[in-house]
């Protein structure tokens, strides 16, 4: 066993105490400390300081997360609106069935929309539609279906028909005709 | 991106058992019921099995996101019938 008599501890004076900071009245400084100017009243003025600061940051910092939402929320518009202007449908009139054989009795509306990847052309009062990669595809390729829709239906009597293709083949039937022939007779008029 | 490609426009078709027939642009797959054509809708020409036909389902009187489980699994033929004839496509 070891006991604590053997073992150099440092010998703790007044000196030691006060270079520690404890408070011993005899410590040889405690005159010179005293007779420093002393600032009456600074921890009241200082925490209110400090509370000004804090609510000065923190009045700064609902703004920055006000200006950061508001920011958010533009881009998001902004991304929606320009989401909407490329999705907007368009309506494309359509004049002649050209080349097919085919005329129009009367002109008619198509709406093309887009669908992400890809365009979709419809003729909205007789339910046909096609797709294609780009606007202008999907109007040709739906010229494209209503000639093979009228000439399929056109084949059909009515009462082969459901009441969807039926109606199809009577508004069909009410803007596109079969165009008359021409060429032989004319060149050989010439 | 499509909700229908052309991969789940052909399956459509093989539920329905349409009749392809070859057109111009496209195939027209052919739906007969009970001896009457019922619906029709055209399937582009192409490789690209992603190719987009979301002008289908307004053709075959569905949803896009019934006719997109018409061409999978849990719409069958039967509930498609069903579904028409609610609409008075079939009478």
């Amino acid at each position: 066993m070891v006991s604590d008599s053997h073992m150099n501890w440092p010998s703790i004076g007044e000196e030691s105490f006060c270079q520690w900071g404890f408070d011993e009245p005899t410590c040889a400084h405690e005159d010179a400390l005293s007779e420093e100017p002393r600032i009456v009243g600074w921890k009241p003025n200082a925490l209110a300081a400090i509370a000004q600061l804090a609510e000065s940051i923190s009045v700064i910092l609902a703004a920055r997360i006000q200006q950061q939402v508001l920011e958010r929320k533009v881009m998001l518009l902004d991304a929606r609106c320009e989401a909407l202007e490329v999705a907007r449908p368009t309506v494309v009139p359509i004049q002649t069935l050209a080349p097919f054989p085919y005329r129009l009795v009367k002109p008619f509306e198509v709406l093309v929309t887009f669908h992400g990847d890809h365009y979709v052309a419809s003729f909205v009062d007789a339910n046909i539609g096609a797709s294609g990669d780009t606007d202008v595809e999907a109007v040709l390729n739906l010229k494209d279906m209503l000639v093979s829709a009228f000439e399929m239906l056109a084949e059909l009597n009515d009462d082969e028909l459901g009441p969807g293709p039926c109606m199809q083949k009577h508004v069909l039937e009410e803007f596109i005709r079969r165009a008359e022939r021409r060429g032989r007779d004319h060149k050989g008029t010439g | 991106m499509a909700v229908i490609t052309k991969e789940l426009a052909e399956r459509i078709a093989h539920k329905l058992d349409a009749q392809i027939v070859p057109g111009g642009a496209h195939d027209i797959a052919r739906v007969v019921h009970d001896g009457r054509l019922v619906a029709f809708f055209g399937i582009r020409r192409g490789s690209k099995k992603d190719a987009g036909h979301d002008h289908i389902p307004s053709q075959v009187f569905l949803n896009p996101s019934k006719a997109r489980l018409l061409g999978q699994c849990p719409l069958s033929k039967a509930d498609w019938i069903r579904i028409i004839r609610e609409k008075g496509k079939l009478s």
